[in-house]
């Protein structure tokens, strides 16, 4: 009875550890990628691209 | 003070070489941003900073096996800490020095040592060594992801770093994060004596020998050499393909670049992930057949941004994924005693590999005004790779005992 009692509360922090973990690295990367997207970047970036041509 | 009094759990091992895998290849991964205000600022050609960078990756390769030997003869801290300084070193090197050569050869030894001491290489040894068998593959998954994750972030960083601080202060502002985050991350990769000696009791000349005497490990050579032709020749030479074709918007250029990048992290993770389930020598196989079917499909394809976004992205899952792979491998294998300096062994193929594939790919361009030829040789690489890793047999290598006489 102790056990199937215990078993939910002890797996359900580590599946709040992930979720929020994995919601942590999906927020990073959009973070991230959007910098690539920014006109500065993108315009200083592609005139590299254009100047090693 | 280099040496644990216990063995390092694999949580701390992978945080504190994830975060050095991060700054390694992150900080490199960027250095084409300082490519004109440099050379603006000391009135040099693009090629000066170009043949340093160049010098830079060969040497990367040329210190692999060394840092790895280093790595495991002394300990993964030691190095890592000597690359944090040589990285520094290096990047104050960047910023201060005028005279061309001393340029280069200074940004080419420096840097490239650096990244011997502190990237894949260097840290697979400790990672092979901490992480249970069951979990290794996975453990290098998750650290070349990191690196690849160093390389997609740090490139935004640098640039805005460029422009709000300058390019010389920048190159200071680098140096001082590497030594501060790499030293102190250093002293959770220490490891008591008793792990750095558990495996066979061979010398290193003996190890190497019996290394590149066994045929897989050869076999890994070639591929590898591979996979580093095929990135860089893609890497360096995609920009002016695009142009060439007519496709001359920057900005595409640009996403693809991001694409690469952000896809290279789940491919690099997934990898490790699926080494621990499958045999490794069909998941490589099926990494370089892949690549040839992409390439193949994008220049069969009609030439659009969404076409070039796609194969970026599909390139990216493919594009570090070859990593954690070999390096588990290579310790099923070997072992993990010697597994740094292997891994330098086989990542010093690779790079001449890169090394080539920018040449050639220059070159056969001047000559022929095409990349045609470079496209069919990558693929018919790519085809070959896919099959000599098929017989790679990854079964632990037998070692006869030492006969006494």
């Amino acid at each position: 009875m102790q056990q199937t009692e215990l078993r939910p509360c002890a797996r359900r922090p580590i599946t709040w550890r992930r979720t929020l973990l994995a919601a942590l690295c999906i927020a990073v990367l959009a973070l991230v990628f959007a910098a690539y997207l920014q006109p500065a970047f993108m315009l200083d970036l592609a005139n590299r691209f254009i100047l090693c041509l | 003070m280099f040496v644990a009094s216990r063995t390092p759990d694999l949580k701390t091992v992978l945080i504190a070489s994830g975060l050095v895998l991060t700054l390694a290849m992150g900080v490199r991964h960027g250095f084409g941003f300082w490519l004109q205000p440099l050379s603006q600022a000391h009135g040099w050609t693009r090629e000066t900073y170009s043949l340093a960078l160049a010098l830079q990756n060969l040497m990367w390769g040329v210190f692999g096996p060394f840092a790895g030997m280093a790595a495991d003869r002394y300990g993964t801290a030691r190095v890592v800490i000597v690359g944090a300084f040589l990285y520094a070193a290096g990047l104050i090197w960047m910023a201060l020095v005028e005279q061309p050569t001393l340029f280069v050869l200074g940004t080419g030894i420096l840097i490239g040592a650096a990244l011997a001491c502190t990237a894949f290489g260097a840290i697979s040894g400790i990672i092979g060594r901490i992480a249970p068998e069951a979990k290794r593959s996975w453990a290098f998954g998750l650290s070349s992801a990191a690196g690849s994750f160093g390389q997609f972030l740090l490139m935004p960083v640098e640039q805005q770093l460029i422009s709000h601080a300058g390019w010389q202060n920048a190159f200071y502002v680098l140096g001082a994060l590497v030594v501060a985050v790499m030293v102190p991350m250093a002293f959770f990769l220490r490891e008591p004596a008793v792990v750095q000696s558990t495996g066979p009791q061979q010398s290193i000349l003996e190890a190497t020998r019996e290394a590149f005497a066994y045929g897989p490990f050869r076999l890994l050579l070639v591929g590898y050499f591979v996979c580093g032709f095929q990135l860089v020749f893609i890497g360096v030479h995609m920009p002016a393909y695009l142009q060439d074709r007519g496709l001359s918007d920057g900005n595409v250029a640009v996403v693809a670049l991001a694409l690469i990048g952000l896809f290279n992290i789940f491919g690099s993770y997934y990898a490790g992930k699926l080494g621990g389930m499958f045999p490794k020598r069909y998941l490589l196989s099926s990494i370089y057949i892949s690549r040839v079917v992409v390439i193949g499909l994008f220049l069969l394809a009609p030439l659009s941004s969404w076409s070039v976004y796609v194969f970026s992205a599909a390139m990216g899952l493919l594009w570090l994924s070859t990593v954690p792979l070999t390096n588990g491998v290579i310790a099923g294998i070997f072992g993990v005693k010697y597994l740094s300096m292997l891994s330098g062994f086989v990542f010093l193929s690779h790079q001449i590999g890169s090394f080539l594939g920018v040449w050639l790919g220059g070159f056969l361009y001047t000559r022929q005004g095409s990349y045609n030829t470079v496209w069919g040789i990558t693929m018919v690489l790519g085809v070959g790779a896919a099959l000599i890793n098929l017989p790679i047999n990854e079964k632990a290598i037998v070692r006869l005992p030492l006969a006494t006489a």
